[in-house]
């Protein structure tokens, strides 16, 4: 495969992916706000969804219809999801021979839906058909790509897009949550309701919430739910999923050759069993430098990938 | 005027062109019927629903072009389709096919001599000064042979019916000719839209087109037996990007840009995540001019440097060939018959329209006296831009055309103006069904011993009344064209 083209597919699946992190994070923080336990909650969510998306607004600017525009349809924010299926359709168009007709339809038709979306109705009354809607696309975009692509070095640049997206998302939600927790005064700090909202947002927002209640079977608490989209290597929303999946993708396009220690191969495995073999006690002692550790980790990554298999 | 109700409209055919569904005194040609029964039962509903699901179909499918413009977002358009397909039966076709391989064979060696002895222009068949003074013969191709002696592979013959019912060849294309995807793409889009009527006709199939391509661009490799075969594209903004990323995939060979290539050693390789691999065989869609800034634009960016010499060196075969263009300008389509005589020996099977050379003085006399009467072109520009339809024009106009002319004599020629026959097509809007002009791009592979005719083409329409430009930048759609 063309070098240009698996840079190009490389990011319409990180493109793609933060598309589906944007919406679900979305939807979700925007709607447990109305019955969240304190007053000021709606513009703690309405930060909340800034950094998610690390995008800032200047005080006057800052209300919730410029947020919401801003997240979804604002094309000079580069991480609004109009922005985003723009760029992954660029790519995928771009790869047009590459990839399956019904990937492109799927991906295609998703774009129109977005530059045909009524924005006003979107930020008065329709946020939650316009961000369940992406999510359901995504989906079926996924869901093509699997089903109807060769499982070759293709699929598997594609997929480590996403798997490497998917990582830097999950730090990402968590990180901005526990600056929202530790935002709050001082008294809510301790509040256990406000802290299990939070946390319920946080997980639902990595569509996590159901299975870790079902495999912790009792009342959430941070620590189960940071060890579970954090070091659960079965459930596929967790950093270490991604990141073991991310190895064998790695795998499978390198498969001609040796493995050598400066190369992204080697990297990602060193990365992946460091991960592995941490627990969440140790994670926990010092979250924030955990998580920015982490992220540079992934950056790391990524980068490295492109050095090796496609620089531009 | 007569008034018909073939569609549960009145279609109102034409009397002064030739009517491809009705004939003079108002009867549906015999190979329209089972069409015309079939339409016979739909409403004005059911055709605007037809519209609408063609048009939803290449919209879900991304089959655009794109309109040049700075604006990448807002510049992508549907291809306007009509869905009443174009019918011509296979003995019409089979002689228009004919027609269509003597003439591009007989173009094929008109370049090889060109290239080589120049015997045509010693024997003073076709003027000296028309082909030095062509901008599009290039002397580096002196004496080159290319792999099968083969020039012209993929050749887009222009065809139109006149007011005299007999077929006229427009425009020889030999350079980089489109279209061929929409023409797969009609296809796709009727059968989902009509299926009915298309088992009942069951029309000739063009589904292998794709399959012979490859044939064809493996059977001019420079001798490998498993050659890899590319398509150079100038990239996702040109507008035939579409088509270009349509027939990488449907042959499934890569689609590069000049960027992915590079040379070595006279020797082409593309750049691939596991370093760089031989290139044997480019489909080109991009022209000379931009094929090697080394040799040609050294400001051009599409194209790859060394290419050029790779191609001379015999290590890489080029399709088509450079310098393929000498032989489709329109002054020496006026030569055609000449052209065709010469080297097949046979007397041509396709018409030529009646041409005026206003590089000479007694064609420059009668077209400068008769403006009003001709259709004045560019000999070097494609796409229908610069064309002067003399009977469309004022006074002042003329008077510029005649201007114009005589400031550059050997770029224009004149021809009668042809009337384009007419087919019923859907008026969108209007919800009728009228009468507009057609024309027919056909395609022609030519490889090492091998050879092929799409069965059909691309038949463009002109949408707007009375308008006889059917090309897609001016406003044209395209039909499904059926054999049967």
């Amino acid at each position: 495969m063309l070098s240009r083209i698996a840079n190009n597919l490389f990011w319409m699946g990180r493109y793609l992916e933060r598309i589906e992190h944007t919406a679900r994070y979305t939807k979700v923080n925007y709607f447990s706000a109305m019955d969240a336990p304190i007053v000021l909650q709606k513009d703690l969510m309405l930060h909340s969804l800034l950094k998610m998306n690390g995008k800032g607004l200047a005080i006057n600017e800052f209300n919730e219809q410029n947020v919401l525009q801003c997240l979804s349809f604002d094309k000079e924010n580069p991480s609004s999801i109009i922005s985003n299926i723009i760029f992954a359709r660029e790519n995928a168009r771009g790869a047009r021979d590459i990839i399956s007709t019904e990937l492109w339809e799927s991906i295609n038709k998703y774009y129109h839906f977005v530059l045909n979306y009524d924005q006003e109705s979107y930020r008065t009354t329709a946020l939650y058909d316009f961000t369940q809607n992406s999510i359901e696309q995504l989906t079926i975009i996924k869901g093509q790509m699997d089903g109807t692509l060769v499982h070759n070095d293709a699929w598997s640049i594609i997929k480590l897009g996403i798997y490497l997206e998917r990582a830097a998302q999950i730090l990402r939600a968590i990180h901005t949550k526990w600056e929202d927790i530790e935002s709050l005064k001082g008294n809510e700090k301790e509040n256990i309701s406000i802290l299990s909202h939070q946390l319920a947002a946080l997980m639902r927002g990595l569509e996590s919430f159901d299975m870790s209640r079902k495999h912790y079977r009792r009342p959430p608490n941070l620590h189960d739910s940071l060890e579970f989209i954090l070091l659960n290597d079965r459930f596929p929303r967790s950093v270490l999923s991604c990141l073991r999946k991310v190895t064998q993708q790695i795998h499978v396009i390198s498969a001609a050759k040796s493995l050598t220690k400066d190369s992204v191969e080697f990297l990602a495995n060193k990365i992946y069993a460091r991960l592995k073999h941490l627990t969440i006690e140790e994670i926990t002692e010092d979250l924030p430098t955990f998580i920015n550790k982490t992220q540079y980790d992934i950056y790391l990554i990524g980068a490295k990938l492109e050095e090796e298999y496609f620089p531009l | 005027m007569e008034h018909n109700k073939f569609f549960n409209f009145e279609y109102q055919a034409s009397s002064e062109n030739y009517d491809e569904f009705v004939s003079s005194d108002n009867i549906v040609r015999a190979h329209y019927d089972p069409l015309s029964a079939q339409f016979a039962q739909y409403k004005t509903e059911h055709y605007q629903k037809f519209n609408e699901e063609a048009k939803l179909v290449f919209f879900n499918e991304g089959i655009t072009f794109a309109v040049y413009s700075d604006n990448p977002l807002g510049s992508e358009k549907i291809f306007p389709f009509d869905f009443i397909p174009r019918i011509i039966p296979a003995n019409e076709w089979n002689s228009i096919e004919k027609g269509i391989v003597q003439r591009n064979r007989a173009i094929n060696e008109f370049l090889k001599d060109l290239y080589h002895g120049k015997k045509i222009l010693k024997d003073g068949i076709v003027p000296k000064e028309l082909i030095y003074s062509s901008a599009n013969m290039l002397s580096v191709m002196e004496g080159f042979d290319p792999i099968g002696g083969i020039y012209n592979h993929i050749s887009g013959t222009d065809i139109i019916r006149h007011s005299d019912g007999e077929y006229y060849v427009l425009e020889d294309n030999v350079r980089c000719p489109s279209g061929v995807s929409y023409v797969l793409a009609n296809r796709n889009t009727l059968k989902k839209t009509l299926p009915k009527l298309f088992s009942k006709c069951q029309p000739q199939p063009i589904i292998n087109y794709p399959e012979k391509l490859l044939e064809m661009l493996q059977s001019v490799s420079p001798g490998n037996s498993h050659p890899n075969c590319v398509v150079l594209s100038p990239g996702m903004y040109n507008s035939a990007y579409f088509e270009h990323s349509f027939l990488a995939q449907s042959m499934g060979v890569e689609l590069v840009e000049g960027r992915d290539l590079f040379v070595k050693n006279d020797v082409v390789y593309m750049k691939t995540i596991h370093g760089s691999q031989r290139v044997h065989v480019i489909y080109r869609r991009i022209d000379d001019p931009f094929l090697d800034p080394l040799l040609f634009n050294p400001d051009s960016v599409l194209g790859t440097p060394g290419l050029m010499s790779a191609y001379l060196a015999g290590n890489v075969t080029l399709v088509n060939a450079p310098g393929t263009g000498v032989a489709d300008d329109k002054a020496v389509y006026a030569y055609m018959p000449e052209i065709i005589k010469y080297y097949v020996g046979e007397e041509q099977i396709l018409k030529n329209v009646p041409t005026y050379r206003c590089g000479e003085d007694d064609d420059l006399k009668y077209v400068l006296e008769n403006i009003e009467k001709l259709v004045v072109k560019p000999v070097d520009e494609s796409g229908g831009y610069g064309i002067s339809i003399g009977n469309t024009l004022s006074k002042e106009q003329i008077k510029e055309v005649q201007l114009q002319i005589q400031q550059n004599r050997r770029k224009y020629i004149a021809q009668p103006i042809m009337s384009l026959s007419v087919h019923p097509t859907y008026i969108e809007g209007e919800d009728t069904i009228d009468a507009r002009h057609i024309d027919l791009r056909t395609f022609c592979l030519l490889g090492k011993s091998t050879e092929y005719v799409l069965p059909g083409g691309l038949t463009r329409v002109a949408l707007k009344k009375g308008n006889l430009i059917v090309n897609s930048s001016q406003g044209g759609g395209s039909k499904d064209t059926w054999v049967i």
